[in-house]
């Protein structure tokens, strides 16, 4: 494994972190978020407890993710002339949905997110 | 394969993003393997028409 480098930043600014998201200052080995979401936006203002909207009833759940193959194995040699990587200032809204901010190296991420949008009309 | 690859230097000023969603990745910083998925359906393909019971008047 080739050696990291350090990250240093001055400020970061962050807004929001929601669903399966991580934000980071550190090493990591290994990161694997999931999330999965359905957004419903409805006409007319009638909410109860439970749409009848639910993961399962979706192919978008159940279809096999694409994965790449594993990479052809290759030798690699990194020469870092500088051990640190500078950012002054970062300024994010959000992360979300299994995303990932991380300031630090980080050797492996699998992640993987399901979003389904619908809308539901009334009946004229 | 061989390959050698130098990292002379690495310096930024100010970033400005909006939102990382989906299984996205903003890092600074060093890393091996990403290996990302995400599916996404939105309207007019996921359009649901007349599931819903109106309100009564």
């Amino acid at each position: 494994m080739v050696k990291k480098r350090t990250a240093l930043t001055e400020k970061i600014s962050l807004n929001g972190l929601t669903y399966s998201a991580v934000f980071n200052i550190g090493d990591t080995k290994m990161s694997n978020p999931q999330s999965r979401g359905i957004a419903v936006q409805k006409e007319g203002a009638s909410f109860q407890g439970d749409d009848g909207v639910f993961f399962d009833k979706y192919e978008l759940f159940h279809q096999k993710a694409n994965w790449p193959k594993p990479a052809v194995s290759m030798h690699k040699n990194t020469c870092h002339h500088n051990d640190t990587i500078r950012v002054n200032r970062v300024d994010m809204t959000g992360v979300s949905q299994a995303g990932v901010f991380q300031v630090g190296s980080i050797d492996q991420v699998f992640s993987e997110a399901r979003i389904k949008h619908m809308r539901k009309y009334l009946n004229d | 394969m061989n390959m050698e690859v130098h990292n002379w230097g690495l310096e930024v000023d100010n970033v400005a993003v909006g939102t990382v969603t989906a299984s996205s990745v903003f890092l600074i910083g060093d890393n091996d393997a990403f290996v990302l998925s995400s599916f996404y359906d939105t309207p007019p393909e996921a359009t649901a028409i007349g599931t819903i019971v109106p309100l009564s008047g």
